[in-house]
Formats: C-alpha cells, structure tokens, sequence
C-alpha cells in the first residue's frame, strides 16, 4: 500500500524512503518532513535543511525507457510546474538541481534532485525520487554564505506559497516525469525540455578538477557534453564542476 | 582529427551560446527569457525550425574582427501556433545588446521574404539597443530593408511586434508599421529620442519608463495595442491576437465551434442601456452579451477609451468590434479615437475580418483643442476607414447616433451591408435641446419671459417624441430593421451567415487618398 509518511523531524527522508523500499513499499510511498538533521545532497554533500523547506522522497517504478534519464526528468518536470504554477523561470543545472539567476546575487539554488535506484524484497527495481525545494526558510536559521546561494521561492513570486501548497506539486511532478520517460518518444523530448533550460551553456569548467572546458549540452545519455580542446567529450557527473565565473 | 559529424556537433552547440554565459546570467537574471527561449515559449512546443544560426557580421573596424558570435544577435525561424504557421524572430539583447547590423539584417530580411512567399504573419520579438554604430551606414541600410519590407507586407500577412527590451532610434519605426504591438511593463521601451537626448536638448528630465514604457505607450501615445507584465504573459497573448487573425490577405480569419452566450444574456440587454439619453453605462456590457462568451479581447484598452474596438467571434467566426463608449466622453467622437478606430477599421478590412460595430454617439467632441488638433482630417479618416471596407459590415444603434457622427459609425450611406436599431434608437441630426434652440429661436423669443422655459420644455418634449427615434430613419431604409435587443445576436448570426462569401469591387486604383 502506498502511504504518506510525514515526520517533524528526521535525519533524512532519502534514507528513510530507502528503507521503506528495500523492506517492499510500493511505488507511491513517500517521505515528508518539516526538517532534516542530516539532509543529503547528491555524492552525499550536506543539504541544509530547516523549517520552511520541502523535503520529500517517493519511492517510484523504474521508467523502462532510458532509467540514466530520470534525475533530468524530474528536474524538468518540477521546473514546468514551477514556471505554471508560480511564474518563475528556473533553469536545470546539470546534473540535479534548479536555479535562478538574480541581480546582483548570481546564480542561487531554487531546488535539488536525488535519485537512487533500491531492489526491492522481491527483486523488483525501485528508484527513490528525492526532492528539496526552498519554499519559504528562514534565511537566519542557514549561515549566511550559504543563504546567499539559496533562493526562496517565497521571494521569487507574490504568491505567498507554502510547503503545503508546494508538496502536491512536486509530488505530481515526480510521477508525470516517470510517466513521460515511457511515453512516445519520451527521452527525446524529456533531453529537448532540459537542453531548452539549460544553465551555464557556455560556461567554462573544471573536469577532474584541472582541464578547464566549456559546457556545452547534454548528451543522449545524461552525461554532460564538455568542449575541451575544440572536441566534444562527454563527462559523468562526480568529474565535473561549474566555474563560479566564465 | 575529429570528423565531420564532430566538428558539426560542437559548431552546432556554439551556436547556442547567445552572447556567452556571463551575459545570459544576466539577461535572464531578471525574469526575462533568452531570445531563443523566448522563440520556444511562443510556438507550440517542438515546432520552431531556426534558420541563420551560423550567421555572422563580417566588419573588421573597431576590434570587432575578433567578435564575431554565431546567430549575430537575431535568432530567426518559423513554427507554428495553434498549429498554424508563423514566421518570427527574436533579437538577442547578450550579443552586441541586440544592437542590428547587416547581417543581423539580413536574416531578418530573409526571414520577412520567406513570409511572404509562404504567405504567413511575422511577428518580432524585439530587445535591442538600437542601430550598431560600429557598422555606421550599413546598419542604416538594414534597417531600411526591414522597413521597407514591413511596408510590402502590410495589409498582406499579419505583423506583430512585441516589444521585450529597448527598441529607440529608427528601430521603433518597423513596429511602428506592423499591425499590432505588444509591451511589457517595466520591460520594453520605445522612443526616437531617449532621456540622454532629451535632457541635453531640452534640459527635461524623464525616465525611460515614463518616456515610452508600456504605459507611455498603451495609455497616451497609442503607439503600444496590448500590455503585458512578463515574457511569458506577452508571448501568450500574441498567442491570442494570432488566432483571431487569417495567415494572410486571401484567406478567411479561422472559424471555431460557435458557444452562445448563457441562456438569459439577450433579454439582459433591453435593461443595459438607460432610455435617459445622457446616462452613461459601459458598452462592454452590451457586446459581450452579442458575441460569443469569453471571445472579446480588446485592443488599445486604456488609450482614447470613448472608443471601443477589439477581437470577438460571433457564432464563431472572427469579428472586430467597434462601439462608443458612453462611460467616457459620453461617448463623443475626439482626434484620438479617431485615429484608433481607423486604423483597426483598415486592419480588419485588410484581413477579411467582418466589421460589427454598436452606435451610442451624441457627436464630436467640441472645442478649440479639438478643431486645431485637426479632429476634421482625423474624424475623416475614421469615415473614410469605414467607407473603404469591403468586409461584411453590421451596425447596430443602439441608442444616439446624431450628426455627422451617425454617418461616421458605419452607417448604411457608408455601405453598410445590415443596419439594424435597438426601439431607444435616437437617429437625429442633434440632441432635442440644440435643435429646439435653433428651429424654434423665433417661437421661444416670441413667448413672453415668464413663459419662455415652459414653451422651450414643451417643444422639446414634442421633437423628442417626433425625432429622437429610429422610425424616421427606418422609414427611408437607412436601417433595415428596429429590433428588440433580446434578437440582436440572432439577427447578426444571420446576416454574416448570407454576408460572409461578400464581395465587393470597387474602381481601380493605384491607392486612394486617406486624409493622414
């Protein structure tokens, strides 16, 4: 049975919807909270995570069509229903998060993805779908070199959104981009929705750390498709790392 | 050695840097979209074709043999909306700021020649700083090609111009001469002169958003049809325009299923216009319970307001809609609306667009401001506007039509195809108390002092009973008809049914003389 488990609190509500699906909860399940103590980010980089944030992890089939592409699935889809829903225009910063640029604080984080692939009891794969999203924090509860690269959708629109308001939205989100991925032709035009709003083209970058390279798109696969040295070559995310100019 | 399938990708995707990622961060960091983001906002999703993308300027003077950036700061292309084709391009303020030179021109140019050949509206997105100076008289010369080809194309395919960013100097006269613009608040802006020139000149002093903003544009000048408050909100609302309009000249504006009104909207109507002659109410009122629910989408909304016009359907075909408006002015026809009103007459004429308009118009507006402004070339250009059209042409009065203002408002004199008057018509040469004044001068002085205001009060109530009505006018066919209000929609379901194949000729010419 699918159910909704809402904590006040939690360590993380990735790893608590992990271990809802290794002990065989169905697609459907998901895991709330109003604060995480130890909210994880992708490569398990810290995600700060007070009041006023959404934090959600769903437990979700494996689409059949290309699996590598859900993390750029859901962050598309939340994208979409974002700009529909509120009017804001946030870009997909490859691999997993949203962004919005401000004047004249620069590019700040709207929203984060995280996707981790579970087998269930009986052997059925499973991905557990986690998604923050910055509704409405406090901006004095976070360090302030750390909010200063958080955006807040509270400050982005008139609306006065709330976590409540946003949960079904991204909840939503998160089935259409597994659904989408199946659909006709799905990840041709899941790849055309994210390399239309896409951050950074252009941009220069680190791989591995040293060679410095231009972003450029996204490759069929999801890899990043870097110019260095006037070729293309493609980059897996873990080796690749935005310049904070250029 | 990479091969000729690598080289192509990584050129491909050069193309789609705009003016580099610093800029774009920018640009986009205050809500706006990119030019290319903007082109695929616009169209229905996964239908815009680029063309151009590796188009560069070839100017060698002031360094710019080194920037050299593909695409020249115009992303150009067609796609479809609503599943129907439409050509457009966008300037990309991050290269050069959007500033146009010749290549950047050309595509342009190309872009409008396509138009024509295929026979489909243009429509610009425009974010420009205007001529690039860097390319001197070549600039000029690209823009006089652009102008020069929104002259062929007028009346010919649809032109739209939304303005999303700066648009000054010569660049405002090519959305000068498309059919309809659309601003953004806050956002566009159009002048010939900006704040800089102006305060040097005359010493004034005056925002750019005060000087041509949306507003400026919208509400005072009437250079701006439509406002916006985003990208986005702009592109969906030339969306709209679009699917009221044909692709061109020769083809009929696309009819949709036909929605009537809800059931009680036509006997409404007998209680919308007070029989006092001199009450006001909102016209609105009425032609939203004619047309088809939800379809009416007014154009210029804040500029000379005592003159309605705008988009509807009527049984589902495309209508524009011209009325008095009787909350303002009382209604009475003055220079600017006037001018507004011609023009949409001329617009609707050019693309087979049935003309429906609803008469409340005591007369021109008096006054020296007035007859100095010009109000007879320019009340002239509304009759001639009228005249002129050819499209199906319904009119419906609706309470006053005095004056030369009755022949103005699409009376049967000016080819009217059906002329139908609501029982409160009132089709006079003037207002009961003028005309007692003057037909009756004598009589009145005649009457001793302490009767004069008795014997004027009776004569005016004998003329109202006698003139102010629609029989005399229906007796000598200037209406077809005097109906109940409750049969207005019916009635003109009916003639554009028999009216719409119309034809018209009339004797060639090269082009008449419309009073500008």
């Amino acid at each position: 049975m699918a159910v909704r488990v809402a904590w006040n609190e939690i360590g993380s509500t990735q790893a608590e919807a992990l271990r809802w699906a290794r002990t065989g909860a169905e697609p459907g399940t998901r895991v709330v909270a109003r604060r995480q103590s130890a909210g994880r980010g992708r490569l398990d980089h810290q995600w700060a995570s007070p009041t006023g944030g959404l934090y959600l992890s769903a437990v979700t089939r494996v689409p059949k069509a290309a699996p590598g592409l859900l993390p750029l699935s859901v962050g598309a889809t939340i994208r979409q229903a974002i700009a529909s829903e509120f009017g804001i225009e946030s870009l997909l910063k490859w691999p997993n998060d949203l962004v919005v640029e401000r004047s004249p604080a620069g590019t700040a984080k709207l929203a984060g993805i995280l996707v981790d692939l579970v087998n269930s009891p009986t052997g059925e794969a499973r991905a557990v779908v986690g998604v923050g999203v910055n509704v409405s924090i406090d901006r004095s509860a976070v360090p302030s070199n750390l909010s200063a690269r958080m955006a807040m959708l509270s400050e982005l629109t008139t609306s006065d959104p709330s976590v409540a308001s946003v949960e079904p939205l991204v909840w939503r989100a998160i089935g259409a981009a597994v659904d989408r991925l199946d659909a006709a032709d799905g990840p041709r035009t899941v790849l055309e929705d994210c390399r239309l709003h896409l951050f950074g083209v252009g941009r220069s970058v680190l791989v591995d750390g040293q060679s410095v390279g231009r972003f450029r798109s996204i490759a069929d696969d999801g890899a990043a498709t870097v110019e260095l040295d006037g070729e293309l070559s493609r980059v897996l995310a873990g080796s690749l790392e935005m310049e904070a100019t250029g | 050695m990479t091969g000729p399938f690598d080289r192509w990708e990584l050129k491909r995707l050069q193309t789609l840097e705009g003016g580099g990622a610093e800029r774009v961060a920018k640009h986009t960091a205050n809500g706006k979209l990119t030019a290319r983001g903007r082109l695929h906002a616009f169209f229905d999703p996964g239908t815009f074709v680029e063309t151009g993308p590796y188009v560069t300027h070839r100017v060698t003077t002031f360094g710019l043999a080194e920037r050299r950036i593909p695409g020249d700061g115009v992303v150009t292309g067609w796609g479809e909306v609503d599943g129907r084709p439409v050509c457009a391009f966008a300037q990309d303020a991050t290269v050069f700021g959007g500033a146009l030179g010749e290549a950047h021109a050309d595509k342009i140019v190309r872009l409008m020649d396509t138009a024509k050949k295929a026979g489909v509206p243009v429509v610009g997105l425009n974010d420009s700083g205007g001529a690039r100076i860097q390319e001197g008289v070549m600039s000029l010369g690209g823009y006089g090609e652009v102008f020069f080809r929104n002259v062929t194309l007028s009346g010919v395919v649809p032109q739209l111009s939304v303005v999303l960013g700066p648009c000054a100097g010569g660049a405002v006269y090519s959305p000068a001469i498309t059919d309809f613009v659309v601003m953004v608040r806050g956002q566009g802006q159009m002048f010939i002169t900006g704040p800089d020139v102006i305060r040097a000149v005359t010493g004034e002093e005056v925002t750019a958003e005060a000087l041509g903003g949306a507003d400026a544009h919208g509400l005072v000048s009437g250079v701006s049809h439509f406002a916006a408050d985003s990208d986005a909100d702009a592109l969906a609302l030339t969306r709209r325009i679009l699917a009221y309009l044909p692709l061109n000249n020769l083809e009929e504006p696309p009819a949709t299923a036909p929605v009537d009104p809800p059931s009680g909207a036509a006997e409404e109507l007998r209680g919308v216009v007070p029989v006092e002659a001199n009450t006001p109410y909102d016209v609105l009122e009425v032609v939203r319970r004619v047309v088809d629910p939800e379809t009416f989408l007014e154009v210029q909304a804040g500029h000379a307001p005592n003159l309605v016009v705008g988009f509807a359907r009527l049984a589902g075909q495309p209508v524009g809609v011209v009325a008095n408006q009787p909350n303002h002015l009382a209604g009475c026809l003055d220079i600017t609306a006037s001018m507004k009103g011609a023009r949409f007459v001329r617009f609707c004429d050019a693309f087979n667009l049935p003309l429906l308009t609803f008469v409340d118009v005591p007369g021109f507006l008096p006054g020296t401001q007035q007859e100095h402004g010009g109000i007879i070339r320019h009340g002239a250009k509304l009759l001639y506007a009228f005249a002129e059209a050819t499209v199906p042409k319904l009119t419906v009065i609706l309470r006053k039509a005095y004056g030369g203002a009755y022949d103005v408002m699409c009376s049967k004199h000016l080819g009217a195809d059906f002329n139908v008057a609501w029982p409160t018509a009132e089709i006079a040469v003037m207002g009961a108390d003028g005309a007692v004044n003057i037909l009756f001068r004598r009589e009145i002085e005649k009457a001793p002092p302490s009767e004069r205001d008795a014997v004027r009060k009776k004569l005016v109530a004998d003329y109202q009973v006698e003139f102010l009505n629609p029989y005399l006018a229906a007796e000598r066919g200037y209406v077809d008809d005097v109906i109940a209000p409750a049969e207005t929609r019916a009635k003109l379901v009916q003639a554009l049914a028999l009216l719409g194949p119309k034809r018209e000729d009339r004797p060639a010419r090269k082009h008449g003389n419309i009073p500008l």
